[in-house]
């Protein structure tokens, strides 16, 4: 029988969107539901991972000159640019105990909702440990993990149309890591939905795709509804408090 | 002051860079980045605690690998954060009086 979850479908900026995906985890044990939620960058964002440092993860220079901010996920992992209109992001909060024990097999898990939501648009997809679906041979979405007591938050994009070369103008990943995957340049190493299956993918489709990709992979009945007022108001608190800072957002 | 850095590539292609900085023979702060991944996220924190402080000795940080860590490292190791941090003391080691 499928479970039931709930899904919330919306749009924001970096900070109420790291924000709400951080209130949505700490606030699982009072919904006694898990959620799959669906979502775009309002603004073109570039978010880090946890433990970065963004002096050497991103190139500042060129993200303030452009206006795009630069804010510090709750969840490790590299850094991503979000394009408004490429990319299809998503997060799954669900507790700890209903996932595989190994970090790597429950992405696996998790993952294969992306993994689906390619195949629903054309393209051949594949995991690629420990966190990347690629299609075309090249990496066309990243997820992270954080767990929150007791709840896993896992966060990922699927990008259908992003700006690879602006994507390659802001980040700027270490040469050990390009090498290690046998790519001269940033820009071979990923690709688009729409590049990979060769007509133009829109968000449309795109997020019908991933909405139907994890109900279909991880077998679900999703109910669409909105974050709770406990959520909004935590995830008010942590933009007010978090996402907003450079304490916090540059704070390594 | 010597400060030193080494950014090391797990065999599972995560990085993972530590910052020393050597002060009279102790370090005396520890920064350990990059995009790997660490649950809870205060296992990152407690061994940059625990580097804090130490004798500015490599066989000191060798220890470490002793160390309760209360969570869990992916994409990268114990080990790795260990070698990175070894080799980022040696050069603060050999940078230090330059300042």
């Amino acid at each position: 029988m499928p479970r039931s979850w709930r899904l919330l479908v919306d749009e924001g900026d970096g900070r109420w969107n790291m924000a709400l995906d951080e209130a949505i985890a700490l606030e699982r044990p009072r919904i006694g539901r898990n959620t799959l939620r669906v979502y775009r960058f309002s603004e073109g964002t570039v978010t880090i991972g946890r433990f970065q440092r963004a002096a050497e993860a991103v190139n500042l220079g060129e993200a303030a000159r452009l206006g795009i901010p630069v804010i510090r996920r709750v969840t490790g992992g590299g850094a991503v640019y979000h394009d408004p209109r490429g990319e299809v992001t998503y997060s799954v909060v669900i507790p700890e105990r209903e996932l595989p024990s190994s970090v790597l097999d429950s992405y696996r898990t998790l993952c294969s909702g992306v993994v689906r939501a390619a195949e629903i648009l054309g393209a051949e997809a594949s995991f690629s440990p420990i966190n990347d679906v690629i299609a075309c041979g090249r990496k066309v979405s990243g997820s992270a993990q954080a767990r929150l007591s007791g709840a896993v938050l896992q966060h990922g994009t699927l990008m259908y149309a992003s700006d690879l070369d602006l994507l390659a103008a802001l980040l700027r990943p270490p040469r050990e890591k390009l090498a290690a995957h046998g790519a001269s340049d940033i820009r071979e190493r990923v690709t688009t939905i729409s590049e990979c299956v060769g007509r133009a993918v829109d968000w449309r489709e795109a997020s019908e795709a991933v909405i139907s990709g994890f109900s279909e992979a991880l077998d679900l009945d999703l109910r669409e509804e909105d974050p709770t007022e406990a959520e909004i108001r935590t995830a008010e608190r942590l933009v007010e408090e978090r996402y907003s800072r450079d304490g916090w957002n540059l704070s390594r | 002051m010597g400060i030193g850095r080494r950014r090391i590539r797990s065999s599972l292609g995560k990085t993972v860079e530590v910052e020393v900085a050597v002060s009279r023979g102790r370090i005396s702060r520890a920064l350990i980045s990059g995009d790997f991944f660490a649950f809870p996220a205060d296992v990152v924190y407690r061994l940059e605690e625990a580097m804090t402080g130490l004798p500015a000795d490599p066989e000191a940080i060798s220890r470490l690998e002793e160390l309760e860590l209360g969570g869990e490292l992916v994409g990268v190791s114990l080990s790795d954060v260990i070698d990175a941090a070894r080799s980022a003391l040696s050069r603060a080691l050999s940078h230090e009086g330059e300042e």
